[in-house]
């Protein structure tokens, strides 16, 4: 559709100059889309919270909000941490006694969804965007891989520590 | 045009019939007239103008980027140009510099409703939802109809609340602009967002009826066919709740499994155990594959 | 008015095809003085089901109070046409005073400018007629049925109820004969043909596009019996809904005033158009009484191909071509494409008589190497009509298209 040009009138209605500040900034591409959900499930179903966060904290990173998610890294650390501990030091006994052998599969499949529940209630809107504009998520494949490696890593290493 | 088509025409009769070309997309022909009207007003900005949107319109960003250029190094002030220039940097990936156009414009057009939507997409493109929200504003507080506001405002309802209360923007825009394709496409989107894809796959062919050509319509059809063909069924509440349902039925079948593996005799827990191995595999593949069946 | 805006409008954007709703939306627009917006919704309503009388009256209420009084006459006649209508007093009193009056259809904005009128010459060059056009033997059979002998023997037709009258809008890729055919269907009519472009019409003058179209209608009309054909209608009548200009739109009004005769009488003028893009025409065009009647012209079959390559070839030197074969090479080539691989074989030879000088006619080998490097430009055209037909739920009007791509494996 050709434009039309607006008026010329001088009366002066209050724009608000914040409004006309660059947002994009001077980096020469600035981040047009985000991991998809899809990349952030499967590393938390696979990888834990530990690997969800990495998938988590990237996305923060390239929204420019690591400043207001950073705290869902000690959040995974912490949902990490507390049952672990809490598995070394009489819960596994407990639950095995109540649910059977094996469960621990179980528990750490339901942290990850869990902690992907959180993570996508933060950054829903992100995707939403994404969805109904089109835009194309990143290849999910090498961060993926590399935040489940990562943290099996870390899960195995506070194993370690823990018991 | 029906004056005199042999004698020379004024500048204001070639440029009204390119303008009523390109209005009516018939861009050959509006080439044809615009470079007819450059060889005897080589000046005209607007003519030059219309030569570097018809090349934009008929795909060809590299002669349309030249032509811009060109014109805006005679005339920088051109507001066509300049917003031509914006649309083309941002098909272009070049955003900081499609943003600095757009601020520049808005310094120069502080009331200009079309430039913030212009800013507003854009902004929405890289995902800084707050700021495109508060330009569709701007744009609105200044022009309560315009379209293009009320589009951005509307989609930007629907991704903080898509199935909250209905959307005062959308409900405005459906109301002004009845006709307007981006009321069709914002409604479509609302319409699929409350689980209700099959009026959304309606309204998407009214549109698409329209505009055949548009690879994009031409996509948003496409989805919402295979969304709504019957084979799609078990993926409902998906559909419908999105990554949600996904995570609750996950959870379920986890601790179902578990539970039926202690309670159920083993044949049992395994048959449910490859259903649901199933479940996930259809899940994955069946949508890719009907997409491309479609 | 129990129901409240807010409801009216939250129950549309769950359920937007909900015509009873709708219809209600757009009454209490109306009463409440929104003139614009419920005409844009009785707009909708008729878009959504164009047999909808009420539809029709509402939209002529809602055009009388905005002051279109001849717009709303015309609708209203319309809507007297279709079942379910009941009549509404005050539109019944303006038809009866609009008729009494015939008043003129258009007001110029300007004041007169007689001298700018544009003299309609009358074609009278040499007469095409169907034998002239080789092929296409289904689509001639559908336009004598459906055009030719509806126009030569009314009162056959009539007798077995079958609607004649309004327009016939023949769509297709570029460059597949539809001119010629109407210039066929005119001989074929025994009637003057006039041809009228989107260059004859349109004006930089507010109101001369107008006046410009009404003096062609009133010219066919004076040389009747005739066949008044309008190229390229998607640019006259180019759909109001994408339309960004008011003079855009005014000039589709004057065009759906002149076809629906109102105050005049289109007897004997058979109207014809073409366009290569059918999704750009005002829907309001192709409802019933106006180009209701919608032909597809196809890219031109074998036979057709084979006749063309023989008519391109006449008088040029060739040696032994087999047009039959090269019409196989060239599945879904229009007449224009058929021409520029002519032209490629020609130059093909002309460049072996400058390099070799070797003076020799076109061969065989020549248009088949031609074949390689042409492309049929049909193919964009096919492929967004491919998009109406398979994903858009295009209705009846596109249904032969539909057949052509399911019959050549395009669909």
């Amino acid at each position: 559709m050709l434009p039309t040009k607006p008026g010329t009138t001088q009366l002066q209605m209050e724009t608000r100059d914040d409004l006309l500040q660059a947002t994009l900034g001077h980096s020469d591409s600035p981040a047009t889309s985000i991991y998809s959900a899809l990349t952030g499930y499967m590393a938390s179903f696979f990888g834990g919270p530990v690997a969800g966060a990495t998938v988590a904290l990237v996305n923060a990173y390239r929204l420019k909000r690591l400043g207001t998610d950073w705290p869902l890294g000690l959040l995974a650390l912490a949902a990490t941490i507390g049952p672990m501990w809490w598995w070394f030091h009489g819960g596994a006994r407990w639950i095995i006694a109540y649910a059977g052998a094996g469960v621990q599969e179980v528990l750490y499949r339901v942290l990850g969804l869990a902690f992907f529940a959180v993570v996508y209630g933060c950054h829903r809107q992100y995707y939403r965007n994404m969805t109904y504009f089109g835009l194309t998520p990143p290849s999910g494949w090498p961060l993926g891989i590399g935040a489940v490696a990562g943290g099996l890593a870390v899960n195995f290493a506070l194993a370690a520590v823990l018991s | 045009m029906s004056s005199d088509s042999n004698g020379p025409r004024d500048l204001a009769a070639i440029e009204h019939e390119a303008h009523a070309l390109v209005e009516r997309r018939r861009y050959a022909q509006a080439e044809v007239t615009v470079s007819r009207g450059l060889k005897e007003f080589p000046d005209s900005t607007q003519l030059q103008y219309l030569a570097a949107f018809i090349d934009y319109a008929c795909d060809r960003p590299a002669a349309a980027m030249q032509g811009v250029k060109m014109l805006l190094s005679q005339a920088p002030q051109h507001y066509g140009a300049r917003t031509l220039y914006a649309q083309l940097l941002e098909n272009d990936k070049q955003l900081v510099e499609a943003e600095r156009v757009w601020i520049d414009l808005l310094r120069d057009y502080p009331q200009s409703a079309d430039c913030f939507a212009g800013y507003g997409e854009l902004m929405l493109k890289t995902l800084h939802l707050e700021k495109a929200r508060r330009l569709a504003q701007e744009g609105l507080r200044h022009s309560p109809e315009h379209a293009d506001c009320l589009y951005l405002a509307a989609m930007i309802d629907l991704i903080r609340n898509p199935r909250g209360a209905r959307s005062e923007h959308l409900q405005l825009m459906l109301r002004e602009h009845p006709e307007h394709v981006r009321s069709a496409v914002a409604l479509a989107v609302a319409l699929s967002a409350s689980g209700n894809n099959r009026g959304a796959l309606r309204i998407a062919q009214e549109v698409l009826r329209q505009r055949p050509n548009s690879p994009e319509l031409v996509e948003m059809v496409r989805e919402l066919k295979a969304q709504t063909h019957w084979s799609m069924l078990p993926l409902y509440p998906i559909q419908r709740w999105g990554w949600s349902a996904a995570i609750v039925i996950t959870l379920v079948a986890i601790i179902g499994l578990r539970v039926g593996e202690r309670a159920l005799p083993p044949s049992l827990s395994e048959t449910l155990t490859w259903i649901w191995l199933g479940y996930v595999i259809y899940s994955w593949t069946w949508p890719r594959l009907l997409r491309r069946w479609i | 008015m129990s129901e409240s805006r807010e409801d009216l409008e939250r129950g549309l954007l769950s359920d937007p095809f909900n015509g009873e709703l709708r219809g209600r939306y757009a009454g209490w627009l109306l009463d409440s003085s929104e003139h614009a917006a419920s005409l844009a919704q009785y707009e909708i309503l008729i878009r959504q089901s164009p047999e909808n009388a009420s539809a029709h009256v509402g939209a002529a209420r809602a055009l009388l109070r905005l002051g279109k009084a001849a717009e709303a006459a015309r609708y209203y006649a319309h809507a007297r046409q279709l079942s379910g209508f009941a009549p509404h007093e005050e539109l019944e009193a303006h038809l009866a005073a609009t008729a009494r009056t015939h008043a003129p259809r258009l007001s110029v904005v300007d004041g007169g400018r007689s001298d700018t009128v544009v003299e309609l010459a009358v074609a009278t060059q040499q007469r095409t007629r169907f034998d002239d056009i080789a092929g296409l033997e289904d689509l001639k059979r559908t336009i004598r049925l459906q055009i030719i002998e509806p126009f030569l023997q009314p009162g056959l037709f009539a007798k077995f109820k079958k609607r004649a009258g309004g327009g016939v809008l023949l769509y297709g890729p570029p460059g597949c004969g539809k001119t010629l055919i109407a210039r066929a269907v005119a001989t074929e009519c025994r009637a003057e043909f006039v041809s009228v472009g989107i260059s004859d019409v349109l004006n930089l003058y507010i109101g001369e596009s107008e006046r410009n179209l009404a003096a062609m209608f009133d010219k066919a009309r004076h040389s009747r019996p005739c066949v008044l054909f309008f190229d390229e209608i998607d640019a006259l009548g180019f759909a109001r809904s994408k339309a960004h200009s008011e003079h855009t739109r005014q000039i589709v009004n004057e065009f759906l005033a002149q076809l629906d005769g109102f105050g005049t009488d289109n007897r004997d003028v058979l109207i014809l158009a073409a366009t290569n893009m059918p999704w750009d025409v005002d829907s309001a065009l192709k409802r019933p009484g106006r180009f209701s009647r919608q032909v597809f012209v196809p890219p031109p079959d074998e036979a057709a191909r084979a006749h063309i390559v023989e008519l391109k070839l006449a008088g040029v030197p060739h040696e032994d071509i087999d047009p039959k074969a090269i019409a196989a090479l060239t599945p879904h080539f229009s007449g224009a494409d058929i021409e520029g691989l002519v032209e490629l074989a020609k130059d093909y030879v002309l460049e072996e008589h400058l390099a070799q000088h070797t003076e020799r006619g076109i061969r065989q080998q020549d248009l088949q190497r031609a074949a390689q490097s042409v492309n049929a430009s049909t193919l964009d055209w096919l492929r967004t009509a491919r998009n109406l037909v398979k994903y858009a739920g295009a209705d009846d009007a596109y249904s032969e298209v539909g057949r052509y791509l399911k019959t050549h494996k395009l669909g």
